[in-house]
């Protein structure tokens, strides 16, 4: 088709091209709309400086002798990427099925646990960060040819498993809060984006799905913001949720825990500067379970790889981060949650000393 | 049909391949006839002069586009930039609309 006079109005007449601006203005006033109605589907609409309305359980007990309020951290799924044992000397394997077995078992594993600290299970609810790298995703060549399936049904596949996951904990506590942030193995791009960062996540895909499946159901909440941290508060301690992959560095001594640490010192005084100061910065990224008084680093559920085995890491069973936030004192009861089903060890004494 | 009979060269066949005056403007004419027969209703004047094989050449096209007023205009700049840009059109209808509505 040629070139006809509308064209080049639209290069040339001061007329068409206010007109055609004037159009875009209209189209990108409704875009940004959109954005606000999504937000307010997702329930950040709300949100002052990033900092989300919390559903009043998590604020006032219910009953005052609760132990607190229970949390399972659920990061590092890495769901669809395969570890192979007999490249990492058998002491670990991961592939769709052992994930589905740790996801159900890292659950069952978090109700017994409560069922322990107060057996009439007086909680007000639960609260399950989700901190990113959902899914392996084809972010190197090497995960691209290793990884069971594509990114896409291993979000689906994702998906169809924390759907009851979720649903079960809200049977059992009454309400359930996900705070979520994407990871960078989450990414749909070449290098992880700090410009729309969410919208290029698989990661932030499977939570709107989650937000879907469960928006006829008043006792679970999500909290998903725009950028890359999610700040919020049980009780009187103040969370800040967020993947880690901006802490860079470390060295063979202590591994992450130098950058992380200077990334904490960081991110506090950045936050505190805009009044959006927290107590604790629960993170995930590096496999290793890590806590100080400032800091909840999170295990995964994928565990030891042929990356940590190829970089001389320590090793660490699959965990997830498990504890209770009590309404005086803070964080209490702290536990990682193994995700592989307990094996039979040889059998010995209670207690024991050497002869 | 009787084939037509040469009367061998005459003087308008000489200014026709020497004659500036009435080589160009054939040239212009050549290319306006293009543009047509192309679908293009209009086109940039840098890219018109190489309609026309050979091309007109920019100094030529300046001797004698005044010829042809009802075929081209000035766009109005519209980024805030000095230069300014002529358009060729495929017909004078074309041209003159344009100039009409837009005041080129």
């Amino acid at each position: 088709m040629g070139k006809s006079i509308a064209d080049l109005k639209l290069v040339h007449d001061p007329a068409t091209i206010i007109a055609s601006l004037r159009a875009e203005l209209v189209e990108a006033r409704g875009v940004a709309s959109s954005a606000e109605i999504l937000r307010e589907y997702v329930g950040t609409a709300t949100l002052a400086v990033n900092e989300l309305q919390l559903p009043k359980w998590v604020h006032e007990p219910k009953a005052t002798k609760s132990p607190g309020v229970p949390k399972i951290m659920l990061s590092d799924l890495h769901w669809g990427e395969q570890v192979r044992p007999e490249q990492i000397g058998g002491v670990n394997s991961y592939n769709l099925a052992i994930a589905r077995q740790r996801l159900r078992s890292v659950i069952e594993t978090v109700i017994s646990l409560c069922k322990i600290l107060d057996p009439s299970m007086k909680y007000p609810g639960i609260v399950c960060p989700l901190g990113g790298d959902m899914v392996s995703g084809n972010i190197h060549d090497e995960l691209a040819t290793s990884n069971e399936l594509n990114t896409m049904p291993t979000v689906l596949d994702l998906y169809r498993n924390l759907v009851p996951a979720i649903r079960l904990l809200a049977d059992t506590f009454g309400h359930v809060f996900l705070p979520c942030v994407s990871g960078n193995h989450d990414r749909d791009t070449k290098k992880i984006w700090s410009k729309d960062r969410n919208h290029t996540s698989f990661g932030w895909l499977l939570y709107q799905f989650l937000v879907a499946a469960f928006a006829e159901d008043k006792r679970v909440t999500f909290y998903i913001p725009d950028g890359s941290d999610a700040l919020y508060r049980i009780f009187n301690t103040r969370y800040l949720l967020t993947h880690g992959d901006q802490f860079r560095g470390g060295d063979g001594i202590i591994g992450p825990l130098g950058p992380v640490t200077r990334g904490e010192q960081k991110k506090n005084t950045r936050n505190a500067a805009v009044g959006q100061d927290y107590d604790i910065m629960e993170f995930g990224h590096f496999h290793k379970r890590m806590l100080t008084a400032r800091l909840r680093g999170n295990g995964s559920l994928k565990g030891y790889d042929e990356y940590a085995a190829d970089s001389n890491f320590g090793f660490e069973p699959p965990s997830q981060n498990f504890w209770i936030t009590h309404v005086d004192h803070g964080i209490t009861f702290d536990a990682p949650v193994y995700c592989d089903a307990i094996k039979r060890s040889r059998k010995t004494d209670w207690v024991s000393i050497s002869k | 049909m009787s084939k037509p009979i040469k009367k061998g060269n005459r003087l308008n066949d000489l200014r026709a391949i020497h004659d500036r005056n009435v080589v160009i403007p054939n040239r212009i004419r050549a290319a306006i006839a293009t543009l047509l027969a192309s679908g293009d209703e209009w086109i940039y004047e840098l890219d018109f002069l190489k309609l026309s094989k050979p091309p007109i050449g920019c100094v030529d096209i300046s001797k004698f586009r005044d010829g042809f007023v009802d075929y081209w205009a000035e766009m109005p700049s519209v980024n805030g930039k000095a230069t300014m840009r002529r358009v060729w059109f495929a017909t004078t209808k074309a041209c003159l609309d344009w100039k009409e509505n837009i005041g080129g």
